[in-house]
């Protein structure tokens, strides 16, 4: 039983390289991998080694449905494949977080949020956060160019500014250190059936614990990131036009034809 | 001597007026150079009033089109007359410029010639509400006689989003 005590150690040692939180009260000679458990130690080591190559090679993101499925055994390696897109060029395994900020005068400020929330709301987007004159909305990345370039015709564009962050290497981390966490834990299920002394299985438990938590916590980090991929932010801060004082203000043109038109002058006269 | 002094009198008259005749008919030619202001409204709206400078037309939900030429004794060229239409409408008066295009017409009594022009899409709350204001500027092609030509349309909300294709359609056959 004192392998299966060994294996636990060694397997902490294994996840913390693989980049899972290291626990430093766990420390083991290595030498203890040459017993009669070491197939399966081997085997974990081979397990989050092959996850990190299969990840590295080409990955997109995973569904919340995916990522639940990584509970289930083998699953993750089903999605792993599922990521593995060998033929793919690098640019488009891009992942990227769209943001932009527009600054719009517009002529009735009430009108111009509603149609703005109107667009938002007809594009599957929401309101994320009101301050003031500026609204924060999400919309479906696809359609992010799209909702940009429609806001601009609500009024005169004042400012403009637009951001693609890209998380490609902190969503790979993400995942190899998923992939690892969980063929991890699946090696210290079967390692706990085989446990029969107390201490080991105390001892296995309260590693499977840690492990539980750190997938959850991944799977978590995870799902907030594809989240901030899938939807794209946009932010408009809307301006009423400059009140014209009585002071500051011509009352007339120099040229005769320009105090002859607009919208007072048109209604005046019909 | 008195039938004489009558034949002598026609014959005088006759004379100036051959000498005058082509200079008078050349100021009439000259006058008429100016040709009347013309644009087809689109379906929907009703002509008001129309003059050799002036088209008024309203459609039934009140959106008003006005279609005017005006001397321009300055003889300004298109991007000072959108710099000063701009000006007044933007800095002045606090309207919303919501879009601008380049326009061209023809224009002329061959129509042979084309103007140049610019389209200005603006908002603005006036009267308790918003109104879009669309206006088309045309700066005749030739400018030492200086003639502008401005096509306004005034409406609001939805009426007015309606009609916006019609109007341009029908901007496009303004002659002046």
């Amino acid at each position: 039983m004192k392998h299966i005590g060994f294996c636990v150690v060694l397997l902490l040692v294994t996840t913390s390289c693989a980049g899972l939180a290291p626990n430093a009260h766990h420390s083991l000679s290595m030498a203890a991998a040459r017993d009669s458990d070491s197939e399966a130690l081997a085997g974990i080591v081979s397990a989050g080694t092959d996850a990190g190559r299969a990840s590295s090679s080409g990955y997109t993101v995973l569904s919340p449905e995916a990522l639940d499925d990584l509970d289930q055994p083998d699953a993750g390696a089903a999605a792993r494949h599922d990521n593995t897109g060998t033929d793919e060029e690098p640019q488009s395994r891009r992942l990227l977080i769209y943001t932009a900020h527009l600054t719009i005068r517009v002529a009735n400020l009430d009108s111009a949020e509603d149609r703005f929330l109107d667009l938002i709301e007809a594009r599957g987007g929401y309101l994320e956060r009101r301050e003031n004159n500026t609204l924060t909305c999400r919309v479906p990345a696809i359609d992010f160019e799209e909702v940009l370039e429609e806001t601009k015709t609500f009024g005169t564009v004042i400012a403009q500014n637009r951001e693609a962050q890209d998380v490609s290497r902190q969503h790979l981390d993400l995942s190899i250190r998923l992939d690892n966490a969980v063929a991890a834990r699946d090696r210290l299920l079967e390692l706990l059936e085989k446990a029969t002394d107390v201490a080991d299985l105390l001892e296995v438990e309260r590693e499977l614990k840690r492990l539980t938590e750190e997938i959850e916590r991944l799977k978590g980090e995870l799902r907030f990131l594809e989240g901030r991929i899938a939807l794209s932010t946009i932010s408009v801060t809307f301006n009423a036009p400059a009140r014209i004082t009585q002071r500051s203000r011509r009352f007339f043109s120099r040229f005769e034809w320009i105090n002859r038109i607009g919208v007072e002058y048109v209604l005046d006269q019909f | 001597m008195c039938s004489i002094s009558s034949k002598s009198f026609s014959t005088q008259v006759v004379a100036i007026l051959a000498r005058v005749g082509p200079i008078l008919a050349l100021l009439a030619t000259l006058g008429g150079c100016s040709s009347p202001l013309r644009m087809t409204p689109p379906e929907g709206f009703l002509i008001l009033e129309e003059s050799r400078t002036e088209i008024k037309a309203a459609s039934s939900d009140s959106i008003l089109l006005w279609a005017r030429s005006f001397d321009d004794p300055y003889a300004g060229d298109l991007d000072f007359w959108s710099s000063a239409l701009y000006n007044e409408l933007v800095e002045q008066r606090g309207y919303t410029l919501i879009s601008e295009q380049p326009l061209h017409v023809e224009q002329g009594a061959d129509h042979g010639q084309v103007s140049a022009g610019r389209e200005m899409l603006f908002q603005v709350t006036t009267h308790g509400a918003v109104y879009s204001y669309l206006v088309s500027l045309f700066v005749a092609a030739e400018a030492d006689s200086g003639e502008i030509c401005v096509v306004e349309l005034v409406g609001q909300g939805e009426g007015f989003d309606r009609t916006l294709d019609d109007v341009r359609r029908a901007i496009m056959t303004v002659r002046f």
